[in-house]
């Protein structure tokens, strides 16, 4: 029974919906409030499709009450980061640059997906500006605020993905990750996040970043309901050259399957080192849950993540050389100094990192030959302070802005699907990554709801504004 | 490699569409003009910024130039790292990526 929509996982509220427990204009009436009632606090949302997902309610409970079958996810009400097309709205990507742009003409291919499930789309999030970016800020929109302190990061840069989907605005949103911007926040805001393999998911209609590197994926609060949300993603479209040709493979029948004899290890090295206490806590609380002893080490993990760096600074200055050009001052200042760094990049040094990609590539799957799934930290801490400039990892100051993602970038960089699944540390959470070989999302979505079921990864419940 | 069971590795399709190049979806109209050439700075980060903007008519504020130069330091010594590397004549790269 759905007693409060707006704190419902997707799941109860698709059942409920279908059973006619509750009908999809009260559900879509309880996010919108939802919606009004945090936002301000939170600033996950940049537009909120309100009439659109009014409409879109009404047609469900109206084919509910002919007879017809509805779908996966009836009445579920979600939102996308602002960088997927919405049919009749500019797609911002975190920009002042793109509100400018024509609106969008149609809607981008996983949010037609999601519609077609039976989902309902109540607005577009904050993000880093043009995705370039781990901590959730945005100086044309305001930061994107964690719910569990507001005074903290939700990491980006699908910052207000994650802030939505903490902080009770939806069950669901889709986010997109390049170097970590689904698994970054994904940890600081305590939610699962899911970054398919490499072409998995379509980027069709979304504004790109980096060509080389690009995912887009769905966050949730329960692992039930990022399989149904990506299984009702999933499947070839063949308006992103990328995207594989292979059909769906559902997973949701898989999930329940447990760790069964699934070979896991532990990533040691790199992904020690620079771990904080609170990273390490949590690695062991799920070392110790799931027995695990094996060790392995990524090799030349450091230099994935120093070629990840220079393939995003070379290709995403190439997309934005125009608008640097004419425009530079209307970019985010800390976007814009990057890009133009990343402009005077020598191609020799894009080449060689290429190069090393497949190198780093066939050695990382020869591990995946002796094991199925790889642990390993998601940040190497929990939540920045919003505009905090450096931290320490392993004994040194460094930047916050280039080092939130040195634990995701060397796994993005070879396209390995992960699930991110969020550990309940006091008093903030952390994320941890459930890494498996390429196309073996199944194999990490068991693992991440073994967890689930062990109590060992949940979302938290952060101290969201209720009303009076 | 780590390939799927009983199917074969994912292909392109030709019938792929890729959206025609328009300008009207960079936002962009130019206005910067090029600027001379600036005297030797005697620091080489500085001198390859300024290289750098003028080959790529790039805008480079004087108020944004230590966090341009404190990005590419970053880049080379990062790019150094890669660099390093000793990979064989015959290494292929992976541009278009296949999982």
């Amino acid at each position: 029974m759905v007693t409060d929509p707006s704190s419902a996982s997707a799941a109860e509220i698709a059942h409920a919906v279908a059973g006619g427990e509750i009908s999809a204009t009260a559900v879509t009436e309880a996010a919108l409030a939802a919606i009004a009632l945090r936002n301000p606090t939170f600033n996950a949302f940049t537009t909120v499709t309100a009439d659109r997902a009014r409409a879109r309610a009404r047609t469900i409970d109206a084919n509910h009450a002919r007879g017809h079958a509805l779908g996966p996810l009836a009445g579920v009400p979600y939102a996308v980061k602002n960088l997927f097309d919405i049919a009749g709205l500019p797609t911002l990507a975190g920009s002042k640059i793109n509100r400018e742009r024509q609106p969008a003409p149609r809607d981008a291919t996983l949010i037609e997906r999601l519609d077609a499930a039976g989902a309902v789309l109540v607005g577009a999030l904050n993000m880093g500006e043009y995705a370039y970016d781990f901590t959730g800020e945005n100086i044309h929109d305001g930061p994107s605020r964690n719910p569990h302190d507001v005074s903290r990061m939700t990491g980006g840069s699908s910052g207000g993905s994650g802030g939505a989907v903490a902080g009770r605005l939806v069950p669901l949103a889709l986010g997109s990750d390049t170097n970590g911007s689904i698994r970054v926040p994904a940890s600081f805001c305590g939610v699962f996040g899911l970054k398919a393999t490499y072409g998995r998911l379509s980027r069709a209609r979304t504004f790109p970043f980096v060509a080389s590197l690009d995912h887009v994926g769905p966050f949730a609060r329960t692992v039930a309901d990022l399989v149904l949300a990506y299984d009702a993603m999933q499947g070839p479209d063949p308006d992103d050259p990328v995207c594989t040709d292979w059909p769906a493979e559902p997973v949701a029948p898989l999930i329940a399957r447990g760790a069964g004899r699934l070979r896991i290890a532990v990533a040691a090295g790199y992904f020690r080192k620079g771990a904080s206490p609170e990273a390490t806590a949590a690695i062991e609380r799920i070392t110790a849950a799931l027995r695990i002893s094996r060790v392995v080490e990524l090799p030349e993990a450091a230099r994935a993540r120093a070629a990840a760096y220079l393939i995003t600074a070379s290709e995403g200055a190439a997309l934005h050389l125009d608008r640097l050009r004419a425009r530079a001052s209307d970019f985010d200042p800390a976007v814009r100094d990057r890009l133009i760094a990343g402009a005077m990049l020598p191609a020799t040094l894009v080449a060689k990192a290429q190069k090393f990609r497949r190198w780093y590539q066939d050695r990382v799957l020869d591990l995946f030959d002796r094991n199925d799934v790889i642990i390993a930290p998601a940040t190497p801490n929990t939540a920045p302070l919003i505009g905090q400039q450096t931290f320490m990892l392993d004994g040194v100051e460094l930047p916050v802005r280039a080092n939130l993602g040195i634990f995701t970038q060397p796994i993005s960089f070879i396209g390995l699907p992960v699930v991110a699944v969020p550990v309940a540390l006091k008093p903030l959470p952390i994320g941890v990554q459930i890494i498996a070989a390429p196309w073996r999302e199944d194999v990490a979505l068991r693992i991440a709801h073994t967890l689930e079921t062990m109590g060992v990864a949940v979302a938290p419940k952060p101290p969201v504004p209720e009303r009076r | 490699m780590i390939k799927k069971p009983g199917k074969s590795r994912p292909t392109r399709n030709a019938a792929r569409k890729s959206p025609a190049p328009t300008k009207a979806r960079t936002g962009a109209k130019r206005t910067v003009k090029r600027k001379p050439a600036p005297a030797p700075s005697g620091d080489p980060l500085d001198d390859y910024v300024d290289a750098g903007a003028r080959a790529f008519d790039l805008p480079v504020e004087p108020q944004w130039r230590p966090a341009i130069k404190a990005n590419l330091d970053v880049i080379f010594r990062l790019g150094a790292l890669v660099a390093a590397l000793d990979l064989p004549d015959e290494a292929e790269p992976a541009p278009i990526f296949e999982a």
